[in-house]
């Protein structure tokens, strides 16, 4: 494996819009809430960035092409802004890119936002859309929970979990999520939920149920990144590292070959493995502090845990109905409300995740905060459909853990 | 344009014949109307999607498409679908090694479903899901005919012809495959 980025890059300061239906701003809007708060953490000039990362999924929807949107929001100095694009883990992209520059020597100071103004396309859940002409001629054009709906009759096949068990803990999930995100100011859903509702709401695609679904929203977020030396020479004290980054793409293997058994996310075991292995972990379940995965769906986020190695293959809905990821269990996951409470801004979402873990770490997390000092935070990004997606592990801590 | 057929229509073997007849009665004359075009509803935004066929990767992928035409890869044996120049086991790196491999005629078992009351579908809810066909190969597909309850993971399906889409902007009508439980498309 190549040496990795472990340490060789520091978070400066980040920030993060009010998540919502902002019908009273736009994505330029979105972008300068986020970026405003993150230069002000950062203790920098505007002039002194070096590079930029603007993080989009849906092309046209109030941004447009290129990083020029982010370019003229922002009035950046002249500069290099790259636009990325990787479904869901398109914020997260953004983030490597300028974690990636800075590593490289390529840039002192680089920036990573990440926007999606979605409500303004007027749909419940994300917009439909083409996957290019070949696919719309052999491949279905279901909708987001129902592709990530088969996880779950394919997963409680296999472990020959009982349908309203896997309901129940599923709902559990959602429930756990609700109770995080009312006490976080800028989710969007801040209403706690109790089972029955979770349990008893309209059916979108079987089994998930609508507050099975994360919700959909506007949002920006943002990160300053640099190297630890000058995140020093600025008099930061202490300093959020970046420990790993890690992304994988399915080449085809689940969707083609007969090997997958369509229970759990091949590319999020891979990157998983990688970013364990970049940041010197070796015991995921003690290591790890908290999470911030991707839970478009309630079913994603109990898979995901055993994908990431917190809980033993098939045993993760017992794990979660323990509660071992509520926000007073032993590894917490959303603690933020999640992608459940903030909705699913595309571009956005793996920036807002690394915030959580950034404000964790520093202490700042108000009434959501755990008291156990956090080491390794864990945020998790998935795209795509399960049987052909994107997949990103990232973990931050303190510098030199 | 006009078009002449010729007496090759009458040609359409058992076989074929096979792959286009089996489907549900239904008595429901509010869904005759519909799908007849005589009756006008309000589709919902996700019925919006342009569904614009490239005439030319029609003609191009016209076996993968209209003949359900995979590959079976003369290096390694592996049976995928669709046909690509690289294959999916990437044992061999080499190129342009799959053969054709029809899968019409393969049984396949159902690996993992659902029933989608988001997605826009006319015969709601739209019923999909990956399929194991027998021999080897794999595909995400629509199920037709099914009822409420019937599917489960393992069930046994079998593939007939079937409309995909339609272009209306275009007046285009889109053909491909889906999967119908095996008892139904046997009766």
């Amino acid at each position: 494996m190549a040496r990795g980025i472990k340490d060789k890059v520091a978070i400066l300061g980040m920030g993060c819009a009010r998540f919502g239906e902002r019908w009273d701003t736009d994505a330029d809007g979105l972008m300068v809430e986020a970026f405003e708060e993150a230069i002000a953490d950062a203790g920098i000039e505007v002039s002194q960035l070096d590079a930029a990362w603007l993080g989009v999924g849906f092309d046209a929807q109030n941004v447009g092409p290129s990083g020029i949107p982010a370019a003229i929001a922002l009035r950046l100095p002249d500069i290099g802004v790259t636009k990325v694009e990787n479904y869901c883990a398109s914020g997260t992209e953004s983030l490597r890119g300028a974690v990636y520059a800075v590593a490289s020597g390529a840039a002192d100071i680089a920036l990573a936002i990440g926007v999606e103004k979605l409500k303004d396309t007027g749909y419940g859940g994300l917009p439909t859309r083409t996957r290019g002409s070949r696919w719309d001629m052999i491949g279905v054009t279901g909708s987001a929970p129902g592709n990530f709906a088969q996880l779950a009759s394919a997963y409680g096949a296999k472990h020959r979990i009982d349908k309203s068990d896997l309901k129940r803990a599923m709902a559990h999930v959602s429930v756990k999520s609700h109770d995080n995100g009312a006490k976080n100011p800028k989710a969007h859903l801040r209403k706690v939920i109790d089972i029955d509702k979770a349990l008893n709401a309209p059916m979108i695609a079987e089994p998930l149920g609508l507050f099975d679904c994360c919700g959909v929203s506007d949002g920006a977020a943002c990160a300053i990144v640099t190297t630890p030396e000058i995140a020093k020479s600025l008099g930061k004290t202490d300093i959020v590292a970046i420990k790993a980054m890690q992304v994988v793409s399915s080449n085809g293997w689940e969707m083609q070959s007969d090997e997958w058994d369509g229970s759990y996310l091949h590319t999020t075991r891979l990157a998983a493995k990688k970013a364990y292995e970049e940041a010197g972990i070796t015991d995921p379940r003690r290591q790890v502090s908290m999470t911030e995965v991707h839970d478009c769906f309630s079913i994603t986020e109990l898979i995901t845990m055993e994908d990431l190695f917190i809980s033993e293959e098939g045993q993760a809905w017992k794990d979660v109905l323990d509660g071992v990821f509520d926000a007073d269990g032993k590894v917490p996951c959303q603690i933020d409300g999640g992608l459940k409470c903030f909705g699913h801004p595309i571009g956005a979402s793996g920036l807002r995740m690394v915030y959580e873990n950034y404000l964790q770490l520093l202490g700042r997390a108000g009434e959501r905060q755990r008291k156990d000092a956090p080491t390794y935070c864990l945020s998790h990004n998935l795209g795509g459909m399960p049987s052909q997606n994107v997949s990103s592990v990232s973990i931050i801590g303190p510098l030199g853990t | 344009m006009v078009f002449e057929t010729t007496g090759l229509l009458q040609t359409v073997n058992e076989r074929q014949a096979e792959f286009i007849a089996p489907g549900l009665p239904d008595s429901n004359y509010a869904r005759y109307l519909f799908h007849r075009g005589l009756l006008d509803i309000d589709k919902g935004m996700r019925a919006e999607l342009d569904e614009k066929q490239p005439g030319t990767s029609l003609a191009r992928d016209r076996k993968t498409v209209l003949g359900l035409i995979g590959g079976k890869c003369s290096e390694t044996g592996v049976v995928q679908y669709p046909k690509t120049e690289l294959g999916v086991s990437t044992v061999s790196r080499q190129t342009g090694t799959l053969e054709d491999y029809p899968f019409a005629d393969r049984e396949a078992k159902v690996l993992s479903f659902t029933a989608d009351r988001l997605a826009y579908s006319p015969d709601p809810p739209g019923y999909y899901g990956m399929v194991d066909f027998d021999g080897g190969g794999r595909m995400v597909v629509e199920f037709a005919d099914v009822e409420d309850g019937e599917v489960e993971v393992g069930k046994k399906m079998r593939m007939v012809f079937r409309i995909k889409a339609f272009d209306e902007l275009r007046g285009f009508r889109k053909y491909f495959w889906k999967a119908i439980p095996v008892q139904r498309g046997d009766s």
